[in-house]
């Protein structure tokens, strides 16, 4: 079979898996069949290193899933296959098994030793994909695909004269397989009611709490019946939360919801801000993951995250900060002093720098940013006429961002918009486009006043108290890492779970393993239904997908 | 008493004063700088008019066609010591740049009249008359008009297109310096209670362990945090300082030893006496600094022949002709029997840029005390006096 050939089959194969082939990311909230998600980089790279252990070198780039009700998670299961998309995958699964037939690590990588290195060897062509097959497959495979499989390898090894080179081949057909890159949802109907198998709910517990295809002990759990059992289920849930392997489920819930894809396309004006580097911008992320994971480990309350003086910095970021750094080549434990203006996430420079201009703030995009990410409301996108100049071209004595928004909002065209998101992006101010503290603005005083749903404050540290202390806050989280574990757009059909997880999320004192811990023992979790005739809820229905188009 | 001595004392009583006003000390502020840059002081001008108006100096490479006039002289000269080039110019081959005193340049070397440069008034006078330990020399203005500055080393120097700003030899240096951990300098200021105005802060200058780093626009980024090689403890010096109207100006220190690595060659020392330092704290965050002092003649040479000096082609230079144009500049230590002077005032501008210093922690201090360091080994050899210094 040629490439293009092969590409069109897969193209078919994994469209013809969602039930959404055509349907772009805006078509959101009508899920005809259970959804198909397309697996992640991440995913990719975790499950990998499961089979083949952590010396593998993999840094596959895949095309960008689209964004659906907040979450990649989400819009993976409308994620749809082009042959660009599926080269990239091509070429990832060539590294991968070259790396793993090769001769550095074939030896260790692959458990049995065939007869001759030059002649087919059907048993340990057999032992090895089989054993692979089921982590990627995320079940045993079938005979016919064993069958298939190793047909291949024998074939080609035959063929060129080379087991290795054989099993490679067969080992990348693998890595492109609908089955690999596509978690489906395979179901079974007990007493009338429809739920995953237990293969399907390994597969979404491990996506869920680790993001990551199912370990051996997982599989197993599946195969014996154990995970279709309450106590098989609680006791794979508590060793995957007590597993170190929660924190990247944790930290990917979080990348994704703080919607950190962003930083892979952030850059600053040299001029403006000469000393903003690629290396700040990716400190800056992992600085934010790194507070957020350590406030899940240590199971403290989910609110801190917005009030937090504790950190992790490197050097380059203390620059940023004016912070010194006792081992300049080490991340390191930081509190920031409790007069300091940084408290929490939002004061991070991965928020104040994300959510900016190139070459100044955006109180516009502050604003919109915490609606959206930590309220789960949707700020319309701006009117495609709006007139921008008074804020790229403003009247010289207009010194601070607040002056010009407020010359701005003087076209009632922009008022409405600008009324939901400047009061809380202006609480901001005092952090410039790339993060670093500021009381002034052209010598202008900076005013950081503003509101949060009523919440009056005067500067960042009054913002993030106010949404430590906001309700909505805390129900968008439940309903973020409900949609997250389930992988689809949440409806209305879903309000009443997400009510009675949220309220058990906050008498558990806001701790976000308790969340996922519950969520991942519930079995609403794993039931499977035909969702096409529930309205959606209400985010969704306001425009729930997409990246953001954001607006000043 | 000795000056040495003296500091000794006020040294305790700084300590005693400390530990009785606990709270003053500690507001007190501590200011950091790494080097980013440095060159020459003196007047440079692009077309070099002002400052070499008989042109630029020639290499060795030059002075070696000059010597040998025909073709059949080199190709015999080259012929009979293969392997040195145009190098071996001396009356038994002797290679010009390590033998300097052996070799007379035949093209004449051009020295530097430029009037302006950055630096000190080190010895003491107006106009540069000879003392019993300096010799006659002309003195520099500043460009802020600051007389009676010191810097003879500028005249042998300016006309060598490569140790000129931005020559190949000063390139060089200033690229090993953010790339050769040996060449990375820091200065810590403590005691600050006043940026502006300031009766005593305390100065160290030590070699720094991280690296600096530049934003996109090749900016140094400030506020990183640098250790201090505190293992290298011969490269430290300390030394006191007052601060008036935000310039930071130094006693003098009698001797200031800085390890350099700055080109292609050996690394090697370059050692300052009666060295002081003026950093322009008024400057933010990439503030300026000048560093002068005197030179030991016979010890400069020497590191210049061992660091560009065996580049001296890249750096189109001449050692026989700088070697004699650094005795003929010299002038302070004057050796009171031969009535000439052994040392050479020179000045340095140096570029900084702000960061927090990061001292050992007990622990560290602890293993760096305890264990032998190849660094100080070094350093052992490099501060050992010249024996041309007078006392």
């Amino acid at each position: 079979m040629n490439k293009a050939s092969l590409f069109g089959t897969l193209a078919v194969l994994g469209a013809a898996l969602l039930g959404t082939a055509g349907h772009g990311a805006d078509h959101v909230a009508s899920v005809g069949v259970p959804a198909a998600r397309l697996i992640t980089e991440d995913q990719y790279v975790n499950t990998l290193k499961v089979v083949f252990g952590p010396g593998l070198k993999l840094a596959p780039r895949f095309a960008p899933i689209p964004r659906v009700q907040g979450l990649v998670a989400v819009g993976s299961s409308h994620a749809t296959m082009t042959a660009g998309a599926l080269d990239q995958f091509d070429n990832a699964a060539r590294l991968v098994a070259d790396q793993v037939t090769g001769r550095e690590n074939r030896d260790f990588l692959i458990t049995c030793r065939p007869k001759s290195n030059t002649a087919a060897d059907d048993a340990c062509a057999q032992e090895t994909l089989t054993r692979i097959g089921r982590v990627l497959f995320r079940r045993p495979l079938t005979t016919a695909e064993t069958k298939a499989y190793v047909k291949a390898a024998n074939q080609n090894a035959e063929s060129i004269h080379d087991f290795y080179r054989g099993l490679a081949v067969s080992m990348s057909a693998m890595l492109i397989a609908p089955e690999f890159l596509y978690v489906t949802q395979p179901t079974q109907t007990v007493r009338g009611k429809t739920t995953l198998t237990a293969y399907g709910k390994a597969a979404r517990l491990s996506l869920l709490l680790w993001n990551s295809y199912p370990d051996d002990a997982l599989l197993n759990a599946a195969e014996s019946g154990a995970l279709n059992t309450p106590k098989g289920l609680q006791a794979q849930v508590e060793r995957m939360v007590a597993s170190p392997r929660l924190q990247a489920g944790v930290r990917n819930f979080f990348d994704d919801m703080l919607v950190f894809e962003n930083f892979e396309t952030l850059s600053k004006d040299a001029t403006t801000f000469p000393t903003f580097t690629y290396k700040v911008s990716v400190d800056a992320r992992e600085q934010t993951l790194r507070t957020v994971a350590a406030i899940v480990r240590d199971d403290a309350d989910f609110r801190d995250i917005f009030t937090t003086r504790k950190t992790f910095l490197t050097n380059d970021l203390g620059s940023i900060y004016g912070v010194r750094i006792d081992k300049p080549d080490e991340w390191v434990p930081y509190e920031f002093p409790a007069n300091d203006p940084h408290a929490g996430i939002l004061t991070h420079v991965s928020f104040t720098a994300l959510y900016a201009q190139p070459g100044r703030t955006s109180p516009t995009r502050r604003g919109k940013a915490i609606r959206e990410i930590f309220l789960c409301q949707k700020v319309p996108d701006p009117p495609a006429n709006v007139d921008f100049s008074k804020l790229t071209n403003p009247d010289p004595s207009l010194k601070t961002s607040r002056d010009r928004l407020e010359a701005h909002r003087s076209n009632p065209v922009c008022a409405g918009c600008h009324k939901i998101t400047d009061p809380m992006g202006l609480g901001m101010e005092n952090f410039d486009g790339a993060g670093f503290y500021r009381a002034e603005e052209q010598k202008a005083p900076i005013d950081a006043r503003g509101d949060l749903e009523g919440v009056q404050f005067s500067d960042a540290v009054g913002l993030s108290k106010a949404l430590h202390d906001s309700p909505k806050a805390t129900s968008c989280l439940t309903q973020r890492m409900l949609g997250y574990a389930l992988g689809r757009p949440l409806d209305s059909n879903d309000e009443a779970l997400v009510k009675s997880l949220n309220e058990d999320f906050i008498n558990s004192g806001y701790r976000v393993r308790h969340l996922m811990q519950t969520i991942a023992i519930n079995d609403a979790f794993y039931n499977v239904e035909d969702r096409s005739a529930k309205v959606p809820t209400k985010e969704a229905s306001n425009a729930s997908s997409s990246v953001q188009k954001q607006g000043s | 008493m000795s000056k040495q001595y003296l500091w000794k004392i006020l040294g305790l009583g700084v300590v005693a004063a400390a530990s009785l006003s606990y709270s003053s000390v500690a507001s007190a502020k501590t200011l950091g700088f790494v080097v980013t840059g440095w060159h020459h002081s003196g007047t440079f001008t692009p077309d070099n008019k002002v400052e070499c108006p008989q042109g630029l100096g020639s290499d060795g490479r030059a002075n070696f066609k000059a010597q040998f006039k025909t073709k059949e002289e080199q190709e015999a000269q080259i012929k009979k010591y293969a392997g040195f080039e145009m190098r071996a110019r001396g009356p038994n081959g002797e290679i010009d740049t390590y033998s300097p005193e052996l070799v007379e340049d035949p093209i004449p070397f051009p020295e530097g009249q430029g009037k302006i440069s950055y630096g000190f008034n080190l010895d003491g006078t107006k106009d540069g008359r000879a003392t019993d330990r300096t010799c006659k020399h002309s003195k520099f203005t500043s460009p802020d008009g600051e007389t009676g500055i010191d810097n003879q080393y500028y005249r042998s120097m300016a006309c060598i297109t490569g140790m000129r700003p931005h020559g190949d030899a000063d390139a060089m240096a200033n690229s090993q310096l953010l790339t050769k951990m040996v060449n990375r300098l820091v200065f810590e200021v403590t005691g600050v209670d006043d940026e502006k105005n300031d009766e005593s802060v305390d100065v160290t200058i030590a070699h720094g362990l991280d690296k600096v780093s530049q934003g996109p626009s090749g900016v140094f980024i400030p506020n990183l945090s640098q250790r201090m090689d505190e293992k290298a403890s011969a490269y430290i010096f300390h030394v006191k300082a007052k601060i008036v109207n935000g310039v930071l100006i130094s006693d003098e220190m009698p001797n200031l030893d800085i390890a350099q690595y700055p080109g292609p060659g050996d690394w090697g020392i370059r050692a300052f006496m009666n060295a002081r330092i003026k950093i322009n704290l008024k400057d933010g965050d990439h503030p300026t600094a000048v560093l002068a002092g005197y030179h030991d003649v016979e010890r400069l040479y020497r590191y210049w022949a061992k660091t560009n000096g065996i580049h001296s082609i890249t750096a189109t230079a001449s050692g026989p002709s700088l070697y004699r144009s650094m005795h003929r500049n010299a002038d302070g230590y004057k050796d009171p029997k031969t009535g000439k002077c052994t040392a050479i005032s020179a000045s340095y501008d140096y570029q900084l840029v702000k960061a927090f210093i990061i001292r050992e922690t007990p622990e560290e201090k602890e293993i760096s005390d305890n264990a032998p360091s190849s660094a100080n080994a070094d350093v052992q050899v490099a501060s050992a006096k010249s024996p041309l210094e007078v006392k």
